[in-house]
């Protein structure tokens, strides 16, 4: 199986959610800019590393990318949790 | 590499040809699949191979006798096949430095995954375009304790240099793209 494809089956949700945001940054000039372009993909990554981790973005950049893949997956799920959280708790 | 001596007014001049993609460079490779997208018949087609392949000139090319002409178009059939190798080479020696196979993707870091994307959305995911910037990131120099060079941007400042190696040797890589 090809590498890309082999990483997409294994984190399925993550470019679910990528493939989405894609379709809806194509809407992003006719209603304004309400999303980042897509150019800036690997720019959100590295910041939400840097944020999360309190790394550097150099030393984000180093990190292994079925690594970074698997924290992604983990702040996905929690920001979906917290959010389910936030719902219940109103 | 196959000989082919050609006949000028003055003296005979040697030409290699290739007898396989294992002969042919990354640079010949993406000028032929240039030709791919042309509407040439035959001849012309074989006329542009030879070109591409031998540096013969094509006023040259055009003198060759019609029975060489056809041995050679035997000879470079090959072309019109798909790239086989036998296996990945472990390493590549380029003037006089080794370059070594960085073949386990599961070790990418997210730079140089993200220089790929960024590479193949360049080349609209046209491999054979993106082949030379690629080798980039996966033909790296071993340090003096036997570790291969972590990646740097300033890499890609190779891709001259890896338009020199044989499409064959390094080909089986980019299947798993």
């Amino acid at each position: 199986m090809k590498w890309k494809e082999s990483l997409i089956l294994r984190y399925e949700g993550l470019f679910d959610n990528k493939i989405k945001e894609e379709k809806e940054n194509k809407f992003s000039s006719i209603n304004g800019r309400s999303k980042i372009d897509e150019g800036f993909n690997w720019h959100q990554i590295v910041y939400k590393l840097i944020r999360e981790l309190n790394t550097t973005e150099t030393k984000a950049y180093k990190m292994n990318y079925i690594s970074v893949l698997n924290w992604l997956s983990f702040f996905k799920q929690k920001e979906e949790v917290e959010q389910g959280n936030r719902i219940q708790t109103k | 590499m196959l000989k082919l001596n050609l006949e000028t007014e003055d003296n005979t001049i040697e030409y290699s040809i290739p007898n396989g993609w294992d002969e042919v460079t990354i640079n010949q490779y993406q000028e032929l699949m240039k030709l791919k997208d042309m509407d040439y018949n035959n001849i012309e087609l074989y006329i542009r191979i030879i070109t591409i392949l031998s540096d013969i000139d094509r006023d040259m090319v055009e003198d060759i006798p019609a029975s060489d002409f056809k041995s050679i178009t035997d000879a470079l059939s090959f072309t019109q096949e798909l790239i086989t190798s036998n296996e990945i080479k472990e390493s590549i020696i380029l003037n006089e430095e080794e370059y070594f196979l960085k073949k386990d993707f599961d070790n990418l870091t997210l730079g140089e995954q993200a220089s790929i994307e960024i590479l193949m959305k360049k080349y609209d995911s046209k491999l054979e375009l993106a082949i030379k910037e690629l080798l980039c990131i996966f033909l790296r120099k071993k340090k003096e304790n036997g570790k291969l060079e972590k990646f740097k941007t300033s890499f890609m400042e190779r891709s001259e240099l890896f338009g020199e190696v044989y499409i064959g040797d390094i080909y089986q890589l980019f299947l798993f793209f």
